[in-house]
């Protein structure tokens, strides 16, 4: 039979005792997980500025969105969640309907905490996770009818979709159309409950350009690995600076859609999770009913979206929810379905402020 | 299922909680590690499984014939045209086929052959080789036949080593499935050491390596010469960390659990002659090659020339079992050629007077020229390689400094570890020194995307 072979455990001096392995891996745990972030939010300087909104280049930067909305919130009375249709894709940043209502009152009272893409079920993620200092306020949500247009943007559809924001999305709650790994899922979920990956994550989206480290200290060999992260920041958008061009220019065509019944709606039921958890937080929450550019539907999608709207409503006052019906503009200030040019953010402007729901001091 | 990534941690946690709760009932502690292997290794693609429990079957089969049989020999021709039919389809098929097919059109004929496309099972070759290696066994009583087919099909399955080794003996591995396994503090704690210095070596710096080497071997022409040699030597570390990282997480994972993995790696890149390597460089698969072509070759006990023979031969076959393909061939060749040409390091030899420092670089050296074939996909794309290197060429000079520091730091420790002066790297501070910089740097460098162990394609 087979001689027996002296059993070598390692070939590098590199075996611990536990006592040994306790003694490195808590105050590293300690010192990476809790430590390091804690300093680092302490020491980096976040300078809003005056119409803030999250930058498109950091959408997914939640940790980030975390922070810009504590400063947001405790300068700001009013603060505005919602997707692109408020975060201004076709608008300046002095062109939003906050800016815009900061403007006209004189003073900032106003915040954008909308993020492009952000649908209800990714928003409920976001206040959950990220937006815990959004307290005592009045929030007002905007409910975009474009996320019910169809079982694909309600997401519940089966096919696979790709879905804006999946690192908000519940990771274990089955979504049909989502397919991630399970391992992607896991890693989702430590960057979501773990403020070390949020940080680490936000190093990488605002100073490396969202290169992963491994490859930067590779690409940027003779470089400091240091010397992108600044003390200072300014996030502020600087892609997107607004356009007169109206939906018309862009040649898209008429619309059909089948709205998905809100009483069968993962989204609507999402928005109004979200209700509760901002109401749960102090803030006095409105949820603004949004349109969809009339020129751009038939007269049946048109006549769905009415009913859609007076249902959204019906179940938000049923529900105690204050409810906004925004009103219907007109078809030549939208740049596209739901995304409102200046001049569009302006009339809603002025209904918001004709029907008091947004005050000055005075 | 990779070791670096949550979903095995949630595996592994699963299926530690019931190997411990079973460890009193040797028939359920079986079945759970056999259950717990056919998940990890079907997690992948279930199809896998098939040509896995068939080579399992058959050898177990095998093994009894021939220990308790009257054809003996018959039972092993089963074991050795069952496993190495099932290898050769799956994997050299397509090669065969490609060569006659070269042949055929070189020949003149109009004559076409049907194409196949048949997935590749990962680790075949490791599990093939490990089940192989058993029957061999019984014939030549090495080893003992197995007369539990659960305790026979964990052995060829156990998940720690199925993907990519160590190739383990029937004579290590069945007797400890046979006990009760101890799982003491020492074992967890041995267990977790190893795996956190595996998964440094993979998830730190072979990715980070591999950044590197895909960047400049994908766009050869724009590099300097001194970024192409660079590329070549980070390969060498790259398929190193790799492979060496994933056989420490094997060890560490298999350790937690009570079992004994061999060593499959040890500080190769401190050898200081070719047979040296090969003593340290995937030990669990050139001591297979020794043991089971070498040796019933006759080895080294032969004339001169035919030593020559059975070593390139051996070295050959190697470097196909690697893959199906020229390359890894050339290869093999080029480690045979090495291993007959290079000048013996004994003390009274003249070689074995030249520095040891000296030795250890000029071998490293060969075998980083070898690893060019290894990497590169044709034998002119390997050649244009060591003439970008050579040529003095100018063009874009990437020199990563840290990485390159982080490696030297390694490769000096393996060389001090190698050495007399060892005990420097056992005193308390420079190990937990140590242990605390890598704990740091994975979490600063792991994550992202994650590179495929390069072996699982062998």
């Amino acid at each position: 039979m087979g001689k027996k072979k002296k059993f070598v455990p390692a070939a590098n001096a590199l075996l611990f005792s536990g006592r040994e392995l306790l003694a490195i891996i808590l105050p590293v745990l300690a010192l990476v997980l809790l430590a390091l972030p804690a300093w680092h939010a302490s020491w980096e300087k976040i300078e809003l500025p005056e119409n803030y909104r999250l930058p498109y280049v950091n959408r997914d930067n939640y940790y980030l969105y975390s922070r810009c909305a504590a400063l947001e919130t405790a300068r700001s009375r009013y603060l505005f969640i919602g997707d692109s249709a408020i975060w201004g894709m076709y608008a300046g940043n002095s062109g939003t309907l906050p800016a815009r209502l900061n403007r006209i009152l004189k003073e900032k009272c106003c915040g954008n905490l909308a993020i492009d893409g952000l649908h209800p079920v990714a928003m409920r993620t976001l206040m959950q996770s990220f937006g815990s200092a959004v307290r005592g306020r009045t929030v007002l949500i905007y409910f975009n009818p474009l996320w019910v247009n169809s079982a694909k943007y309600d997401l519940s559809a089966d096919e696979p979709f790709t879905v804006n924001h999946p690192e908000l999305l519940p990771q274990f709650d089955s979504i049909p159309c989502y397919q991630a790994k399970f391992d992607k899922r896991i890693g989702i979920l430590l960057d979501r409950h773990i403020r070390f990956y949020g940080w680490k994550k936000h190093l990488q989206n605002y100073f490396y350009q969202n290169e992963d480290f491994k490859s930067y200290l590779i690409k940027h060999h003779l470089s400091n690995p240091f010397a992108p992260v600044r003390r200072q920041i300014v996030p502020e958008e600087k892609e997107h600076q607004g356009t007169d061009r109206n939906y018309q220019t862009r040649g898209i065509p008429v619309q059909h859609w089948e709205w998905v019944p809100l009483e069968r709606s993962r989204q609507w039921q999402a928005l109004l999770d979200t209700v509760k958890i901002l109401r749960g937080r102090g803030n006095r929450v409105l949820v603004m009913v949004g349109t969809i550019n009339p020129g751009l539907l038939d007269a049946e999608t048109l006549a769905g979206l009415r009913k859609l709207r007076q249902q959204a409503a019906a179940d938000l006052k049923q529900k105690g929810i204050e409810p906004v019906m925004l009103p219907e503009v007109k078809a030549e200030f939208y740049a596209d379905a739901s995304h409102l040019l200046e001049s569009g953010y302006a009339q809603v402007a002025e209904f918001l402020l004709k029907g008091k729901i947004i005050c000055g001091k005075q | 299922m990779l070791f670096n990534t949550w979903t095995f941690l949630v595996f592994f946690l699963i299926f530690a909680a019931g190997f411990v709760l079973l460890r009193r009932r040797p028939t359920g502690r079986l079945v759970w590690l056999l259950a717990g292997s056919y998940f990890f290794y079907g997690f992948m693609d279930v199809r896998f499984l098939l040509p896995l429990m068939v080579t399992t079957v058959t050898d177990y089969i095998a093994g009894r014939g021939i220990e308790g049989g009257k054809h003996p020999k018959l039972f092993l021709a089963l074991s050795l045209v069952v496993d190495i039919g099932i290898l050769c389809t799956f994997k050299y098929l397509n090669f065969f086929a490609d060569n006659l097919q070269w042949l055929i059109d070189k020949a003149g004929w109009e004559w076409e052959l049907p194409a196949c496309e048949l997935l590749l099972p990962v680790g075949i070759s490791f599990y093939t080789f490990q089940s192989l290696s058993y029957t061999l066994g019984v014939y030549w009583k090495k080893n003992r036949a197995e007369h539990n087919l659960l305790r026979y099909a964990a052995f060829v399955a156990m998940f720690p080593q199925i993907l990519a080794g160590p190739i383990e003996r029937a004579a290590n591995m069945l007797p400890q499935l046979r006990h009760t396994p101890l799982i003491r503090q020492a074992e967890i704690n041995d267990g977790i050491s190893l795996f956190i210095a595996g998964l440094f070596k993979k998830a730190v710096m072979a990715d980070m390596l591999a950044v590197y080497v895909d960047q400049v071997y994908g766009d050869l022409n724009a590099y300097s010469s001194l970024s192409v040699f660079l590329a070549a030597f980070f390969y060498s570390w790259q398929i190193y960390f790799d492979f060496s990282g994933y056989s420490d997480m094997a060890r560490g994972v298999a350790r937690m659990l009570g079992f004994r993995l061999m060593l499959n790696f040890d500080n190769p890149y401190t050898s200081v002659d070719i047979r040296d390597f090969w003593r340290k460089w995937h030990i669990s698969l050139s001591s297979w090659f020794k043991d089971h072509v070498y040796i019933p070759m006759g080895g080294g006990r032969c004339v001169k020339y035919r030593v020559w023979w059975n070593v390139m031969v051996t070295m050959v076959v190697s470097g196909f079992w690697h893959g199906a393909a020229w390359n890894f061939i050339i290869w093999g060749a080029l480690n045979g050629l090495g291993s007959i040409l290079s000048p013996r390091s004994d003390r009274d030899s003249w070689y074995g007077k030249v520095p040891r420092l000296i030795r250890q670089l000029i071998t490293f050296l060969f075998i980083t020229v070898t690893w060019v074939f290894f990497k590169k996909g044709t034998v002119p794309e390997a050649l244009a390689v060591l003439q970008r290197t050579v040529s003095c060429q100018p063009g874009i000079d990437l020199v990563p400094v840290i990485p390159l520091i982080l490696v030297l730091v390694i490769w000096i420790w393996q060389l001090i570890y190698d050495s007399p002066q060892r005990r420097i790297l056992t005193l308390r501070p420079v190990r937990l020194t140590a242990l605390a910089v890598i704990l740091v740097l994975l979490f600063a460098l792991s994550g992202g995307s994650h590179e495929q162990f390069i072996y699982f394609q062998f």
